[in-house]
């Protein structure tokens, strides 16, 4: 769906946690790229253009990077990334680790409130989980907090997350906009679906599905005040016209993916920045029925498909091959497995082991929406996989029919824009498991996979974590469990007027903030 | 029997069938012969494709060669996947042709029946049918042609049924309004006196009056129906990839205008060469088929 770059779109699954690597910024011009930096008191209006829209507006349902972005204005975790990749205060100032693991606790912000006016309290962060851990939410990260046992509240600026084993990840899943941190009060009215209530520098103010989503600055911010009024995230489904947006001035933030359309864009009147995002690109399969259903037919799938030339025809080559962790301490080699690099032998013979050798047919679902060089994607998958007899048709489907398809399992194969995370067991804990949340779009469940993530998210040696965390994307990549593609840069083309905006590797706006237009 | 009763009515005194001497006087008209020519270059570049008279296979990819400008090796460059531009342009005229073909068979099959049948056998049914098509008028063509590929799916097939369901009801209007006229005319009315099924007059007396009109219709519906076929597959709406749709190139070709123009070019020219040929040979054969009018 809708792509590299550009988070923006896509599709589903997004941890978007910042993270930073490497980031690079090509830019003409001299935008300011500091919070603030030099920015005038009065500030105008923000149209940010993005092909995707804004699909749900309860932060721990939601999955859709925009949903993301656009929400991560509004509410806020206990604590974030910064920009090395550390886990960094947000809501909460601190926390302590108890001696033997087994508790963490968080001393929360003081002067905090919530846009209905209530203060942040224990109870509201206790309140949060709590219904997070409830199946019937369908939180899209519950599993980040499967090892808490107990929730405590000892007075209203202390919460204590007791735990039954050490979690090395927890931290880090905390840092998700999945967890952000909701009033009991909304909790108790189920308003959080249909009217967003949070602490960050901007609350809510329309939600038009498929249109339009506005927020506008929160007077009672606890931070530094926002200088821009208002921003509008305005869904318009090709890059191309949001680069005519842009040019006309209709549009001061375009989320761009493709490097072809930013090109054209010219650096005139615009400051384009490219960021090598968190993200992974793969072809996630469901692998319990059909055709998928058979290792070696995966595997010959895996063979087929020549990863450079997808990078080169979704993104003309900007970006780079990976492997399920693209980054971080335990990124993964790209080049391993038994199909690091094509062969249409090894390919045919997989097919001969399935007992297909004439191949098979299948389809993947992609949506352009979501992520706009899904379709390269695909294309260019399609030439290669025929090449060993393998039939794949390509269904491009609406990102709300995509997101709601990719939720229920309701696919064969999906090209997908997934969202990362310096923690392994962040990234794939909630599709592989204990309990996994996105059990049903994984496609594949295996004790094996479980338990390594387990034990690796227990162990308290770096060394062994990584050996384990080895094994756990070692058994992905043998098994052909999914196919994972490449990393690519998420673009930002902004107008000359705005200034202080700088892109963040998680795909987070929140720098939006600080700047002002 | 042999009543002497064709030599009566109109149409048995043209020579619709005559090719030779339609063909001739279309070629007289210098819209007929612009139209003539220019649909015989494309036909005939997106023909040879099929006897493999093409540089490469259309979906052949080579990535790393992509977003070339034309050259020696590939006139019309390629496309982001390094696939042959003109080799893809031809793949896409016999691709459009098909479709336009199969969607004009379609409307002209049922509209003619809609036409005749409304117009020969008057009554309710008339009413009945004239109902459904003033129906369907009021929803623009390309609009229910969006609507039925949306329910039955992608695919070329599809896209022909899409293309052809929307523009039965001009059929039908075009011909019941000459059916109507000639239900009234004395030849008809002589063959009631003698006694002629309803059948043979309907198939040897009332047909043959709409021929000509029909020839038009079809031909500039042809053209019609690579335009709307273009605007669907632009919308992405056409056959799925790998197919190569024009409209679907075009669509392709616009994001990537300001960078590859040959991938906007090509196909678009395609586009616009068949509709307006098709278009001049419709005129053309109008004017060849008006005998009031002829002036060749």
């Amino acid at each position: 769906m809708r792509a590299g770059t550009p988070r923006r779109a896509f599709s589903v699954a997004a941890v978007l946690t910042g993270t930073t690597l490497t980031a690079a910024a090509c830019g003409s011009g001299g935008a300011a790229s500091g919070p603030g930096s030099g920015a005038p008191a009065q500030s105008s209006n923000v149209v940010v253009g993005a092909t995707s829209s804004v699909q749900k507006l309860d932060p721990a349902v939601i999955t859709n990077f925009l949903d993301f972005q656009a929400l991560g204005l509004i509410y806020q975790p206990l604590v974030t990334l910064n920009s090395s990749l550390q886990v960094a205060p947000d809501l909460a100032t601190g926390w302590k680790t108890s001696s033997n693991g087994l508790s963490i606790t968080f001393t929360l912000r003081k002067g905090v409130t919530f846009d209905n006016g209530s203060p942040l309290t224990s109870q509201d962060v206790k309140a949060t989980f709590e219904r997070i851990l409830n199946p019937s939410t369908g939180a899209a990260a519950a599993s980040y907090l499967a090892s808490v046992n107990s929730i405590a509240t000892p007075n209203p600026q202390t919460v204590v997350l007791n735990l039954s084993h050490p979690d090395s990840s927890l931290l880090y899943g905390l840092t998700s906009e999945n967890m952000a941190i909701v009033p009991t009060s909304a909790i108790t009215a189920g308003t959080l679906r249909t009217k967003p209530d949070g602490t960050g520098p901007y609350k809510f103010v329309s939600f038009q599905p498929n249109n339009s989503f506005t927020v506008a600055r929160n007077p009672s911010y606890w931070g530094p005040a926002p200088k821009i009024p208002t921003i509008e995230f305005r869904t318009i489904p090709n890059e191309q016209s949001i680069a005519s947006a842009l040019q006309a001035g209709t549009v001061q933030l375009g989320l761009l993916n493709q490097p072809t359309v930013v090109e054209q864009l010219g650096s005139a009147n615009l400051n384009i920045k490219k960021e090598l995002d968190l993200n992974y690109r793969a072809l996630m399969m469901q692998d319990k029925s059909g055709p998928l259903a058979n290792l070696n037919a995966r595997l010959a799938i895996a063979c087929s498909i020549d990863r450079q030339a997808i990078l080169q025809a979704a993104v003309l080559g900007k970006g780079r091959v990976t492997g399920p962790v693209p980054q971080g301490p335990f990124a993964t080699n790209a080049n391993s497995g038994p199909c690091a690099k094509p062969s249409l032998s090894k390919a045919k013979s997989y097919l001969a082991k399935a007992g297909m050798p004439n191949g098979f047919s299948f389809t993947v679902m992609t949506s352009s929406e979501l992520d706009s060089t899904s379709n390269a994607q695909a294309v260019t998958m399609q030439a290669e996989l025929a090449k060993a007899g393998i039939h794949m048709s390509i269904d491009n489907v609406a990102s709300s029919d995509y997101i709601q398809r990719w939720l229920k399992g309701n696919f064969t194969a999906a090209l997908a824009e997934n969202g990362a995370n310096p923690s392994p067991y962040i990234m794939y804990g909630r599709y592989f498991g204990t309990g996994a949340s996105l059990a049903v779009p994984s496609g594949y469940s295996s004790p094996r996979l479980a338990q390594l993530l387990l034990q690796a998210d227990q162990s308290t040696s770096a060394s062994t974590q990584k050996q384990l965390y080895a094994q756990f994307t070692d058994n992905l990549v043998s098994n052909a469990v999914w196919i994972w593609l490449f990393d690519g840069y998420d673009y930002y083309a902004m107008s000359k007027s705005l200034h202080g905006f700088a892109p963040s590797p998680s795909g987070s706006l929140m720098s939006l903030a600080t700047a002002s237009a | 029997m042999t009543t002497g009763l064709e030599q009566l009515h109109p149409a048995s005194q043209r020579t619709v069938f005559s090719k030779g001497s339609i063909l001739a006087r279309l070629w007289r008209r210098p819209n007929g012969k612009a139209g003539l020519i220019i649909l015989a270059v494309f036909v005939l570049l997106g023909l040879a494709s099929l006897v493999g008279l093409s540089p490469y296979a259309p979906n052949a990819q080579n990535v790393f060669h992509g977003l070339k400008g034309p050259s020696a090796s590939h006139l019309f460059g390629t496309d982001a996947y390094g696939r042959d531009v003109l080799s893809r342009v031809q793949s896409g005229i016999v691709l459009s042709l098909q479709i336009s073909v199969v969607a004009v068979v379609i409307c002209t099959a049922l509209g003619t029946l809609g036409g005749v049948v409304a117009g020969y056998l008057g009554s309710w049914i008339s009413a009945a049918i004239m109902g459904v098509t003033d129906l369907l008028f009021a929803i623009p063509s390309i609009l229910l042609a969006l609507a039925i590929v949306t329910a039955l799916g992608h695919g070329w097939f599809n896209s022909a049924m899409a293309v052809g369901i929307g523009y039965t009801p001009i059929f039908v209007r075009v011909v019941r309004g000459p059916v109507l006229a000639v239900r009234q005319a004395d030849y008809v009315r002589a063959g009631y006196l003698l006694g002629y099924s309803r059948t043979r007059l309907l198939f040897r007396h009332v047909l043959p009056a709409v021929w000509s009109v029909l020839a038009v219709q079809v031909t500039l519906a042809l053209g019609w129906a690579v335009l709307t076929e273009a605007s669907l597959s632009f919308l992405g709406l056409g056959p799925p990839p790998p197919a190569a749709s024009l409209g679907l190139m075009v669509s392709e070709g616009t994001n990537l205008a300001g960078v590859a123009w040959w991938l906007l070019v090509a196909p678009a020219v395609a586009v616009v060469a068949l509709v307006v040929g098709f278009n001049l040979v419709g005129d053309g054969l109008r004017d060849a088929l008006d005998l009031a009018g002829d002036r060749g």
